[in-house]
């Protein structure tokens, strides 16, 4: 990843940071893309100081001008966009019935069209270089469904089925486009939830066949992998980093 | 080296994608024992990678047979003491018309696919990965058990029961820290399809055009992904099927050239 420009949404906090670690530790140039400039500008100087190369930048992953203006300027910047990980996410918990409309929108905006409106900007760029990697944040919860999630869900299931058309789509012409679908990961949006009362992670820990939670490091480790030379044949793939809680479906 | 010190067992790596999945191994710093029913082709492979400088060894394997999976696996155990890792990669390949298809090649294909993939698993895991609470297992699957080819019947089912297999076991299993994954590879370029294509037999440009990525895929590329799902560098992943199929299976290819062919 020596000199390869990563630009991650939603990078300030949680799986996007562990994502940008791992890359900014492969030698990458790290773009914290971040809708919260406190936490992203934080996160950026975090990964400086670890010895990585990074960056801040404001981005809004619901407005496709700022994607499109992103790009450009990173490009003019460095000349390049290797990677682009599509991660920004939100968690919006209602019952179906009485979810507000905006907590529909939203989640569609940020984790659907955000990461289409960022897949077309960056795509773009890509495209006319002939090479790039786009990875999208989907979810376990985008194949398999629970109670309170109907946005969540359905958004997620939208970027696996992305995942798979613009990786149909752009696989002729260097683009390669991937998916990691984690479950529940021990970071600080599962710990809010659960600290609002809306989960319990033994109940996840229970459901899951490995009986605990993945670490944002073995998440990480994924995103790596299908981002990088290993994984050349790999396209339009979504892939699984869930301790087999897809898989079962017993009791 | 992500597989320093491990021991790992290959069925069917005397050549094509099970020898690339070995000699990727055999770099990684992993101990490779190859299980080839045709015992010469395992020796030639062997000597192949001890060649290189790897630490390699062939042991005569017919999956078919439990006795068979349960002899190598005592054999692994008694030099080595331990098994970290299995990859059930043999397979053959029968192309026939199914209202055509003899008994015998639907048999042979469930057999060494299927039932030779859960013969052998289960041995490694009653001699080795159960009693160490430890080890990783990769099926090679295929694109092909993930959908309707016309003329494959008995080899899609057979990948088919595969990747199910691999998500009945991972859950069973997850509790002795057993992980177990498949890879389903697209067409890939082996010896076996470049003799094909002298033949007359294959067509890659067909193949290939097939393909989103617009061509067949490396052995390598097959083998860095089961590195990957062997490694620890999964550690968290288990039941799934990935698919290095440069995007085979989702495309709905409107340039069908008509079926069967």
């Amino acid at each position: 990843m020596d000199n390869r420009v990563v630009v991650i949404t939603g990078a300030g906090q949680g799986l996007g940071l562990a994502f940008a670690r791992r890359f900014a530790r492969a030698g990458a140039h790290v773009v914290v893309a971040e809708a919260n400039p406190t936490t992203g500008r934080a996160a950026a100087e975090r990964l400086r100081a670890e010895g990585g190369s990074a960056q801040f930048a404001p981005l809004d992953v619901r407005n496709p001008h700022q994607s499109a203006a992103l790009v450009e300027r990173l490009v003019n910047e460095h000349g390049h966009i290797d990677v682009w990980v599509n991660n920004a996410g939100i968690s919006r918990l209602a019952p179906a019935e009485t979810m507000p409309l905006s907590d529909w929108d939203d989640s569609i905006a940020v984790m659907l069209s955000g990461a289409f409106y960022c897949a077309q900007a960056v795509g773009r760029h890509m495209l006319a270089r002939g090479t790039g990697v786009i990875v999208n944040i989907a979810s376990v919860t985008g194949m398999v469904h629970h109670h309170d999630r109907a946005a969540y869900s359905v958004a997620k299931a939208g970027v696996i089925a992305l995942t798979e058309a613009l990786g149909v789509e752009w696989a002729g012409r260097g683009v390669r486009v991937v998916g990691v679908a984690p479950a529940v990961v021990l970071t600080e949006m599962v710990r809010a939830t659960v600290e609002a009362g809306q989960g319990a992670l033994d109940v996840f820990e229970r459901r899951t066949p490995m009986r605990r939670l993945g670490t944002p490091e073995e998440i990480a480790e994924a995103v790596f992998f299908l981002a990088g030379d290993e994984a050349s044949y790999i396209t339009a793939e979504t892939m699984r980093v869930d301790g087999g809680w897809v898989a079962y479906q017993l009791f | 080296m992500l597989l320093k010190d491990r021991v790992a067992i290959v069925t069917g790596a005397g050549r094509g994608i099970g020898y690339g999945i070995a000699e990727t191994f055999a770099r990684e710093g992993a101990v490779v024992v190859i299980g080839e029913l045709v015992e010469d082709r395992g020796r030639a492979a062997a000597d192949r990678l001890k060649a290189q400088g790897y630490r390699a060894q062939a042991i005569g394997l017919d999956v078919t047979q439990p006795e068979s999976c349960r002899l190598l696996c005592e054999q692994v155990m008694a030099e080595h003491g331990r098994i970290d890792t299995l990859v059930n990669n043999a397979g053959l390949f029968i192309l026939r018309k199914s209202e055509d298809m003899p008994e015998a090649d639907w048999r042979i294909q469930i057999d060494v696919m299927l039932n030779g993939v859960f013969f052998m698993t289960q041995a490694v895991a009653r001699a080795a990965m159960i009693p160490q609470r430890r080890g990783s297992v990769v099926n090679i699957a295929s694109i092909g058990g993930m959908g309707g080819w016309p003329m494959r019947s008995a080899y899609n089912a057979a990948k088919a029961g595969v990747i199910v297999l691999t998500e009945v076991l991972a859950t069973e299993w997850a509790q002795y820290n057993i992980r177990l994954n498949c890879v389903s590879p697209g067409v890939t370029r082996t010896e076996m399809m470049d003799v094909a294509i002298k033949q007359g037999a294959a067509n890659v440009a067909k193949y290939s055009n097939r393909t989103p990525l617009g061509r067949v895929a490396e052995v390598s590329e097959i083998a860095s992904a089961v590195l990957f799902l062997a490694s620890d560098r999964a550690s968290y992943v288990t039941g799934e099927n990935l698919r290095v199929d440069g995007g085979w299976t989702p495309w709905a290819n409107l340039n069908a050239v008509g079926f069967p062919e």
